[in-house]
Formats: structure tokens, sequence, C-alpha cells
């Protein structure tokens, strides 16, 4: 089997026989997350769409399921119990796939050979889900292991020579689903995301292919596989479910309509009929089926490269007249340059040269044609082309044509640009010098074009990085081309704004990619985040220079085919398909170990041992502890790289409804940066209040102290005071009444003056009276003494006149001393 | 897995630190990692895109540091994946060219944000690298010192911020392994204890993140809002 020539023919099978052990192997936790998940959705896809709301349940019982699982193979029951939906997940699912698996075993003959030529892709998706299945078979009962295994070896055994051997793997899948007996209708319950819808609008697919010549096939590096009568769809649809691998949660669930019709079995020369055609299948199917997003679902895995298609030619329409023909003359050129070497291979002849030999030329020039039409036309066709490389003689030209990026306008400008000097020169030419991956280019085209670019978009600039986009450019075409195949990855394709400042889109890129993971690897994305790993740890890279950091040249060439066919959401198939592919190995490490083998490690799980010589390169790894540093004559699996890439299902809608989510994140998260930030200003300004407040609070306590203070001092004053005042009071009323007492006194003292001194009058008066009568008495007397001295007078006088006259003299001087006497006893008397 | 690399040889303690190197483009983050890391040197070392992550383990004689190393890009244009990466770095090397002055005011930048946005305790060392493209005192007299950045200039930088300060050559090895012991040996012991590099992350709805964040930052910013 290791001969043949697909690679990954051969390596599915082995894997599938292996998965199971491996998965016994490893830690039960891990098992209980990943299986648990998966069946479950297997089931769901049976549940009838009667039960829709049972996927709510299956949701509210998401947390049960690990204990549950460990319950499952006990609960085994009768599909009667399954129907109301009472049941949880484990049972359901599991009798839900192992029934199948018991009918392949029992019915590995019966016929259904319509299945016609499949498509390597789905075929190995179909091969991974019967890996599947049969792990989850084992894990929940181990009797349906070898049932599973035995299925496995028979698809393998049977199978023919390379593609053919997918082909009739994929066969007896189909058989063993179609021995399934449920009704059609019950089971057109999708996933919006699921492989399951890929597998179930196979048909469709398959008659398309038809319509293609056997050698296209051939071409494309696979052996063709011998034509087979054309299968009804209708039978088809029933079983789409089995090849679901379950990752899409139940809510993403759409009811499907009848299956898409089968588009006319068309003659070699599709490029005539290419207008005839459906401008696309899905378009047609559209017009059936109840739902867009049903039809959508019901196409095959190559919606991300019509929607580029669109994207594309919109961009072409909205550019100015000029521009456009610009762009439409440099297509031109392009196909002239195509004729001349297609022309040329004619002439020399096939054998000289290989690489042209190789070539399928009808199909190219019909590409090359036309491409945006037979695009639309013939998706499949140009998917399965992208997917097994582009002719590397035709792979630059077919660049430009897909994207149609040619601009001779565009070319002149480039031109004009070469003479200007960038600011960012300095830091080209550091890079490029340092870049080992850049050496494999002209180094002066690489700057030249990297320079020119920076200048014709300065707000992007120069960036770290871009190196390695520009490189593959330059290796496929001429250095005005790949300028303008640069200008145009950056633009329509919107590369730029992964390089904006902030690099906005590589946040939303980020975000698509964790929301794929958790929809689709809830194991890793739980696994990741327990551990604290984001993806912008190991992803940004990948996005930055579609996997050129890391891959070699060859298969960065192969995945920039994808890219430039289907835009940068391709680059979320590899990532989402490596991390799947090494599933096992990422729930088992820690934290730092698993940072480095997220980042170097993701690779290897491709790594074609037996080809490659086993010689491990030393010297440019700094990551100790991760093997990814072999040289260069390492050769990976590249086509098994690009087929689990396309297993991974990925819809511009599904793209849209995440950045949707992530702007909503994004702006609220933008808001609550903002009112953080405001409210970290109004906080700081708070506190500062707050210790002012603190401090006037503190100020206006010390004084309430020194008030309180104070007032129990007053307090102790007053009662002192009021001492004091009660003293003063007695002293007063005691003074008063002195008062009144002295006042009574000085009252009564007046009168007893006055008696006194009437007694005092009295007495002299008395006794003066009484002196006066003494001496009016003694006047009295002294009168009578003077009387009768008189008398006595006139007698001596009368005796005297006759005595002398000097004896009268005596007698005058005797009155009058009698007359003195008296007066003074007068004076004495008034007085 | 540490545990396993650890617990035959050290019996001592050992503890992870989450380390970031942040600095201008091609100012030698990588080599100076690639040094410590593996004692090795690359002339032209590739740019670093996104970043890269290393561990390495710094014995001290106390105690065994594992340095979770967070190399980022370099390039203005990758800021905006930085604070992912020194969010919750205890520590973190900034690092400039000694031969290109704007690589300090770069790394003058860095040292502004982290104090700003990274954790408060965080061990801050700077770096000035490509000492052996400074030729002092003209020793060697073919080579001419290529020195734009004296060692004052640096040396009185890290001490306004409170940083270790190194002057080192990734090329000859001279003083790299100085800048890691020193730092581990900087690391207080409860910081070492609690595993911060990863228990950070939650996601990218990161709800139960948004009220410690308010919390932690608002008293580190009411604390820096006083020295304002």
């Amino acid at each position: 089997m290791s001969s043949i020539p697909g690679g990954f023919a051969a390596e599915a099978p082995r894997t599938g026989a292996d998965a199971a052990p491996e998965a016994m192997a490893t830690s039960t936790t891990t098992n209980a997350t990943t299986d648990s998940t998966e069946p479950t959705d297997n089931g769901d896809a049976v549940s009838r769409s009667s039960q829709l709301d049972i996927s709510d349940e299956i949701e509210a019982g998401n947390g049960l399921l690990n204990s549950l699982q460990a319950d499952s193979s006990a609960d085994i029951t009768e599909a009667g119990e399954l129907e109301d939906g009472v049941n949880l997940r484990s049972p359901r699912s599991e009798r839900d796939l192992t029934s199948p698996i018991e009918s392949s075993v029992e019915g590995t003959g019966p016929t259904s050979p319509e299945e016609p030529q499949i498509e390597t892709a789905a075929t190995m998706k179909t091969v991974g889900n019967v890996t599947e299945v049969g792990r989850i078979a084992e894990d929940t009962n181990g009797t349906y292991e070898g049932d599973t295994e035995t299925k496995t070896e028979t698809a393998c055994g049977s199978e023919p020579v390379g593609e053919g051997a997918d082909l009739g793997e994929a066969m007896s899948t189909e058989e063993l689903a179609e021995v399934e007996p449920v009704p059609v209708e019950k089971l057109d319950e999708i996933n919006l995301n699921d492989e399951a819808t890929v597998a179930a609008t196979e048909a469709a697919v398959a008659t398309d292919t038809l319509a293609f010549p056997t050698e296209t096939l051939q071409d494309a590096g696979a052996v063709a596989p011998p034509p087979l009568p054309p299968r009804n769809p209708n039978k088809k649809s029933p079983f789409s479910w089995l090849r679901s691998n379950g990752k899409d949660k139940a809510k993403d669930l759409v009811s499907e309509g009848t299956p898409p019709p089968i588009p006319p079995r068309k003659s070699k020369k599709y490029v005539d009929d290419a207008p005839q055609m459906p401008a696309r299948p899905t378009q047609a199917s559209r017009a059936t089926s109840s739902t867009t997003t049903a039809s959508e679902a019901s196409a095959p895995n190559y919606e991300l490269l019509l929607s580029r298609v669109d994207a594309n030619r919109e961009d072409l329409q909205s550019k100015e007249q000029s521009e456009k023909d610009a762009h439409i003359a440099g297509t031109q050129k392009l196909q002239e340059e195509f004729e001349k070497l297609r022309q040329s291979k004619s002439y020399s002849g096939a054998e000289s040269d290989d690489d042209l030999a190789a070539i399928d030329w009808e199909f190219w020039t019909s590409i090359v044609a036309d491409y945006s039409n037979m695009a639309r036309a013939h998706p499949s066709e140009l998917t399965r082309a992208v997917q097994n490389g582009l002719p590397p003689p035709l792979r630059g030209t077919i660049w430009q044509l897909m994207a149609s990026s040619k601009s001779l306008l565009l070319e002149d400008v480039y031109s004009s640009l070469l003479s200007e000097s960038s600011p960012h020169e300095k830091g080209i030419q550091r890079d490029i010098s340092r870049t080992s991956f850049a050496k494999t280019a002209n180094q002066d085209s690489l700057f030249n074009v990297i320079k020119a670019y920076s200048l014709w978009d300065p707000d992007v600039g120069y960036i770290q990085g871009m190196a390695f986009i520009a490189v593959p450019l330059i290796l496929n075409m001429k250095e005005e081309e790949a300028f303008c195949l640069l200008v145009d990855l950056m633009k329509t394709y919107t590369l730029r704004n992964l390089f904006l400042p902030d690099m906005p889109g590589l946040h939303v890129k980020l975000y698509q990619f964790d929301r794929i993971i958790e929809d689709t690897l809830p194991a890793i994305h739980v696994h990741l985040a327990r551990q604290g790993v984001l993806s912008s740890m190991y992803a940004s890279q990948w996005f930055l220079t579609f996997f050129a950091y890391k891959f070699p040249l060859p298969i960065v060439l192969r995945i920039f085919d994808i890219v430039v066919a289907e835009g940068l959401e391709a680059i979320l198939r590899f990532g989402v398909a490596l991390l799947r592919r090494n599933v096992d190995a990422i729930v088992d490490l820690e934290f730092d170990v698993l940072v480095n083998f997220l980042k170097n490690g993701l690779f290897d799980v491709y790594i074609d041992s037996e080809s490659s010589t086993k010689h491990y390169h030393k010297t440019p790894s700094i990551f100790k502890g991760s093997n990814s540093s072999q040289s260069q004559e390492t050769t990976y699996r590249v086509n098994e790289l690009v087929a689990d890439a396309y297993a991974v299902k990925i819809l511009p809608a599904a793209l849209k409804k995440y950045e949707a989510e992530y702007n909503e994140l994004h702006k609220a998260e933008v808001e609550r940066t903002e009112e953080i930030e405001n409210l970290r200003t109004l906080n700081g300004q708070l506190t500062l209040q707050i210790k002012r407040l603190e401090n006037s609070l503190a100020t206006l306590n010390r004084e309430h102290i020194e008030v309180a203070n104070e007032m129990v001092q007053g307090k102790v004053e007053i009662e002192k005071l009021r001492d004091e005042n009660t003293d003063l009071k007695a002293e007063n009323e005691e003074l008063m009444a002195k008062n009144l007492e002295l006042q009574e006194r000085i009252e009564s003292l007046p009168a007893e003056l006055e008696a006194q001194m009437e007694a005092k009058v009295k007495e002299e008066m008395d006794s003066l009276m009484a002196r006066n009568l003494e001496v009016m008495n003694l006047n009295q007397t002294l009168e009578d003494q003077m009387a009768a001295l008189e008398t006595e007078l006139v007698d001596t006088k009368v005796q005297y006149a006759s005595v002398s006259d000097v004896c009268v003299c005596f007698q005058v001087l005797d009155v009058v001393d009698n007359a003195n006497t008296f007066h003074r006893l007068m004076r004495c008397m008034s007085r | 897995m540490s545990s396993l690399d650890s617990a035959p040889s050290a019996p001592k303690p050992t503890a992870s630190v989450k380390l970031v190197l942040l600095g201008e483009a091609a100012v030698g983050k990588s080599s100076l990692v690639l040094r410590f890391v593996s004692n090795d040197f690359q002339e032209n070392k590739e740019p670093t895109i996104g970043a890269a992550f290393l561990t390495q383990k710094c014995t001290l004689p106390n105690r065994t540091i594992k340095f979770e190393i967070w190399d980022t890009a370099g390039q203005e244009r990758f800021a905006s994946l930085a604070p992912m990466y020194y969010r919750n770095a205890q520590t973190a090397l900034v690092v400039y060219d000694l031969t290109k002055p704007t690589s300090l005011i770069k790394a003058r930048h860095w040292v502004n944000e982290l104090h700003a946005q990274a954790s408060p305790k965080i061990v801050i060392a700077l770096v000035g690298n490509k000492l052996d493209l400074c030729n002092e005192g003209g020793e060697n007299d073919e080579e001419e010192d290529r020195r734009k950045i004296s060692t004052e200039e640096g040396r009185k930088f890290a001490e306004e911020e409170g940083l270790l300060f190194f002057e080192t050559s990734a090329k000859t090895g001279a003083n790299v392994r100085d800048v890691f012991l020193a730092i581990a040996s900087k690391i207080p012991e409860e910081v070492v204890n609690k595993r911060g590099g990863v228990a950070g992350a939650k996601g990218r709805t990161g709800a139960g993140e948004g009220r410690v964040d308010l919390e932690s930052r608002s008293g580190e910013n009411s604390a820096g809002g006083c020295a304002c």
C-alpha cells in the first residue's frame, strides 16, 4: 500500500485500524471528552426533525456526558427508548453508530454500485468517519471492535490501487449506510458545517465529475476508478449522517430539503458547456431546498472557493473603469503567455519536459480562458485540481488569474515606486538578510517588491513577515506581477487588515479559529483553555506568513495555491486540520511543552518517514524538546495534509457569523476597557477625594476634641462659678437681712433721739425754768431788797440830806451798782 | 513534565517564573534567549513573528527557577500582541541596543508600559545588548567603538526606575547568565510559589478576570495616582 502514489489513500485505513487501540491507550478522560461529543452528534444527525428539541436537551446534558459515558455500554437499549428522546446521548449514539456497523458486516455484498468517481478528499472523509465509528463503537462497547476492523480491512482489501482504493472503501461505507433502514425524510437534518453534508451531496458532485475526462483525475495524481453507473441521489441522503464526524454542535443543525438535483451529464467539452450549466450548483439546489443554509450545506467543500471567486469579481467590478481595463488587459496578457507556453509544449513534444507533459492542458486552458465562470461551473473539479497542487509551470499564471491581480496600471505604478525610497528600507534589508526563507528568492526582487509595497500602502508600511508572503510570489512570477498579486492579496484578500496597526484582521482570524476549534474539536478547546494556551500564542504566524514561517517551501506553495483560490480562510482549514490530526498528543501535554508543540511539532505528523532521509538538522532550532527542526530533506506528506485540510468544512456564512461575534465581543471589550479606564480615573479622583475628606475629617476630629476639652473645662468652670454664685447669693441674703436690720435700726433711732432731746431740752428747760424762777425769785428778792433799800435810801437820804452831800454821792453809786447787777442778771436770764 | 525533569536531580523546590522579553526590533532579544537557553549564537537571527516560547532552568543555592520565556516580536506592529505575554509575567527583560539610541527610547516606553499595565510586583531588568560592538578605550585598534549609549546613561535610567541593569553580549555570552541569575535571585519567594503564567489566561471572554483586574489595578492606580 505504501506504493500508492496518493499517499493518503494508504494512510487513512491504517489510521483507521490503529486509531482504536491508540484511543484505548490514551488517558480515560481524554477519550471521554473526545468520544462523547462525537458520537453525540452522530446521534443528533439521526434524531428526527420532529425531535429537534432534543438538541436542547443535548446541550443541557453536555455536562453529564463524561459521567454518562462510563455507563453507556450498560445503557444500551432498544430503539423505542431512543425514539422518545428521553435518553441522553451516549446510549442513543451508540445504537446509531453500532447498527450500521453491524449491518455492514452482514451486508458486505449489497449491490450498490451506483457510486461513481468519488473525490479524493471525499473518500478520505469517509475513511475518517469509518475510523471514528470504529473508535466509538469500541469505546462504548468492545464487542463491535472486531466488526469495525473487519469493515475497514474489507474496504482496504477490496480496493484497487490508488484513488480506486478510496472509492471502493467509500462505496462500502455507502453500502453499510444504505442498509440502515432509516426513512429518507427523517434523516435530512444536517449540520451546517458538517462534513456529513459534503457526503450528502457527493452524488451530485459525482455526477458532475463524470463530465470530466478521465485524464483529469490522472493528472491530479490519482488513478481513475472504474466508471460506475450513476446512483440515485435520493438514496444517498438518508445516510449522510453516517459520514458525519459529529464535529458540530447540535445547535447548528439545519433541516435540509430534498437533495440537490444532479446536473445533467456533460460532455468532455466542458468549456463550451460552461454557460449552459447552472451558474453554480448551489444555486440550483437552492431553488429546490427549503433553506439557503441547507443548500450551502449540501455543496461539497468548495464554498470558500466560490465565495472567493465572487469576492474577487465584485472587487474587480467595483474598480474604476480604467483600473478594470488595466486588469482585463493584464489578464489577457497572462492568457497570451499561457497560450505561448502551451504552444511551445506542443512543439517541443511532451516528452522533453516532464513538468509540462504532466499538465492537463485541456483543463487548464479552459480555466485560464475564463477562471471565474469555470470556477462557478465546475467548482468541485477546480477544488480538486487546487488540492492536488497547481502545475508548477502554470502556478504563477493561475494564481494571478484566480486573483485577477495583474494590472498594467499597477505595474506602471510599481516601476515608478522602484525609484522612490522608503523609510522602511533599512528594516526590510535587515530582515531579508536574516530570513532564511527569503534566501530562496532573488533578494533584490524581494526587496523591491516589499519596498514598493511599503510605499504604496503607507498605513501598513513594512511589517516583519511580509517577506514570507512575497517569496512564493516572486518565485513564480515576474517582479511587477508579484507586486500586483501582493497588492491584491493585501487589499482584496484583506490580508492588510492583519498587518495594520493593532492587527484587527489577525484578531478576527484568531477568533474564528478559536470558535471553529471550540465547535469542532471541543476536547482540544477545553484542554487549551485549561492550560491557558491562547491561539494567538501559536497561530499568529500561520496567518501572518501563510505557514511559511515553519513549513518548507514546497508545502507553502501548496498552501498558497489554496489560499489564492479560497482566500485567507483556507489558513483556518490547515490550522484546524493540524490540531485535529494531533488531538491525542495535544490533550496529553502541559503548558510549556504544549506551546512548543503547537508552534513547532504539529507538522511532524506529516513527515514522510519512509521517503525522507531521517536526517535531523540540529542547528537552526532553538526550541529544545521539539524535533521540528528537520532539514529540508525531510519530506512531508503534503497531499495528506491538504486532504486533511479539506476534511475541515468551513463555510463563509459561519465565518461571517464568527466575525460578527468577534466584532461584538471586541466592541464590548473596547467599551469595557474604556469603562474600566473611566472607572479607574474616577476611582483615582474619588480616592483623592477620600484622602482629602479623611484629612479634613482628621482635622475636624482634632478640632472636635479640642472643643470637647474646652467644653469640659467650661463645664467645670461653670460648676465652680455656680458654687460661687450660690455662696454669693447666700452672702447677699445675709447682707440684705443685715441691711434690713440696720434700716430698721436706722428708722428707730430718730424717735429715741427726739425723746432724749426733748427730755434733755425739757430737763434743760425745766432746769432753766427753775433757774429762771430762782433768778426771778432772786430778782424779786433783789427788787424787794432794792425797794427796801430805796425806801431805806430815801429814809437815809432824808437822814443823810440832813447829814452831808458826800453821803449822797455814795448812795448814788450804790444804786448804779445795783443797776448793773440787775442788768447782769437779766442778761443771764435771757440766755 | 517539569516535575519529571527536576525530581531526580534537584530536591530543591522548583518554581516556574514567567519572563517576557521586550524591546525594539533587532536589538537581540531572541539571541539573548538563545544564548541563555542553548549557549549558542547565530549571526543574522531570523526575525521573530508573533512570539517564541522557551524554557530554561536556573539553579540558585536555595531553589531552582524554571524560566518560561516569551520572546516577543520587536517590531512596533506586533506591540498589540505584547500585553498578552507580559500580563502575567513576574519578570521582564527590557532590551536595547547599545549602538542604537532609538532603542533606548523604545526601552523607556516599554518600562513605562510595564509599570502601568503589568503586575505591580514585576521584576524588570534593563539590558543593553551588543556589548561586543563596543570597543571601549580603543583597546582593539582595528574595530571602531560603535557604542552610542554610555553605561552611565543606561544605569541612571535603571536607577531612576528601580530596574536591574546589565550590559551584555549575546554574541560573546558576556553577562548573559548573570542577568538571569540576578533576576532569579530577585524574585520573592511568595511570587514563585503561585504559578502565574498559566493560571492567568482564561480564554477570550475574560469574564472572571474583569473584576479582579479592576480591583488589582485600581489599587495600583491609586498608589500611582498619588505619585502623579
